[in-house]
């Protein structure tokens, strides 16, 4: 075998890349994930699709929503029994409020729970106060004020905002362990609609902490959504429609663990800068004939 | 025997009567809702684990009883 095949004999990313990049490895408040990748746990078709996709996305951390517990309903069946939680960090949301005493109340229901589970995510949660019930786009004063308040309470406030940077530095300075931007509303597949506005906020929130975590948070349609998000800079990519409702959610869960490796791969690589002429690949010198028609 | 005397309280925003004399504890078993996984709010405040069987409820008590689901 030559040696150029036996590098490229491993799987790719390999155990080797993911450490030396950095690649798995992503810090959150007081929490280390071992993936990038943080996947949701709700709209699967059965709670057997979802356990087998988060086995095949590798994520460590999974987000779950705090709902009224039914009542006269003895034989449902419980979410817990199909998350490994030996291994998997709980991310509780805030998914569904609209104001910001509504939103810290549920976080403080999370916590609760999540003391009793003893799971380690006891201590932050994904904050999330809407503001429209149609675009699920957050209401950013209510975000600002429960982010207040839940810091202050002790949470490490894992932030869902809409891509405006400034909002985002509100946020990070009202002491969110992370901001997470909308690539594009919740549940749409419409992908990173403005991947400026993802520039601004990386370049503004890791000016003086490159190590703040920037979560892109929602909107991701396919894997090469993902993987836009990671080669742009961001920490780490959150999703779950995009799996759950996809037509294979494993495979395409699979497919999200290796956007999500290979977008950070590609930032850690450093792109080429773009340019609107050709630069050719093989040498110009030394061609076999001069060029027998003119131009420029 | 006495009628059992009973009380109205609010849990997760319906209406229900139910005995007087109850505890949480007793509240959350009367419900069939006691389990490992869930949080109870009284009145817009967190009621601990270990406070269940030494709170009684009150006339008019606002009680939110949570568990986890699945969600993004």
């Amino acid at each position: 075998m030559l040696d150029v095949e036996k590098q490229n004999a491993g799987s790719v990313p390999d155990e080797k890349d993911k450490t030396d990049l950095t690649i798995g490895k992503l810090k959150i408040g007081s929490h280390t994930l071992d993936s990038r990748l943080l996947l949701g746990t709700g709209k699967y078709d059965s709670f057997e699709l979802m356990r087998d996709s988060i086995v095949a996305s590798e994520a460590h951390c999974v987000t779950i929503a705090v709902r009224r517990e039914k009542l006269s309903d003895s034989s449902n069946r419980n979410i817990l029994d199909f998350l490994d939680l030996q291994k998997l960090i709980l991310l509780p949301n805030t998914s569904g409020c609209y104001d910001c005493e509504t939103a810290v109340r549920c976080a403080r229901m999370g916590r609760e729970i999540l003391k009793h589970l003893e799971n380690p995510g006891q201590n932050w949660v994904k904050l999330e106060v809407l503001g429209d019930s149609r675009s699920l786009l957050p209401d950013p004063i209510e975000t600002l004020k429960a982010t207040e308040k839940l810091v202050a309470e002790g949470f490490e406030v894992l932030c869902y905002t809409n891509d405006d940077p400034i909002m985002a530095r509100r946020l990070q300075n009202a002491g969110a362990a992370s901001v997470m931007p909308a690539g594009s509303p919740i549940g749409s597949g419409l992908g990173i609609a403005n991947p400026n506005n993802l520039r601004l906020i990386l370049e503004d929130l890791k000016k003086d902490n490159p190590d703040f975590p920037v979560i892109v948070d929602a909107g991701v349609g396919t894997a090469s959504d993902a993987a836009i998000a990671m080669e742009l800079g961001a920490d780490g990519v959150m999703l779950n429609t995009a799996v759950a409702r996809a037509a294979d959610p494993v495979a395409m869960s699979k497919s999200m663990k290796y956007a999500v490796w290979a977008g950070r791969l590609a930032w850690a690589g450093g792109r080429i800068k773009k340019s609107k002429y050709a630069s050719a690949s093989s040498p110009e010198h030394g061609l076999i004939a001069e060029r027998l028609i003119s131009g420029n | 025997m006495a009628a059992e005397k009973t009380i109205s309280i609010s849990v997760n925003g319906k209406s229900v009567e139910v005995n007087s004399e109850f505890t949480i504890l007793q509240l959350l078993k009367h419900l069939e809702v006691l389990r490992p996984a869930i949080a109870v709010e009284r009145n817009g405040m967190i009621c601990t684990h270990d406070q269940f069987d030494m709170t009684p409820i009150e006339e008019n008590d606002v009680f939110e009883i949570v568990s986890l689901v699945g969600g993004g």
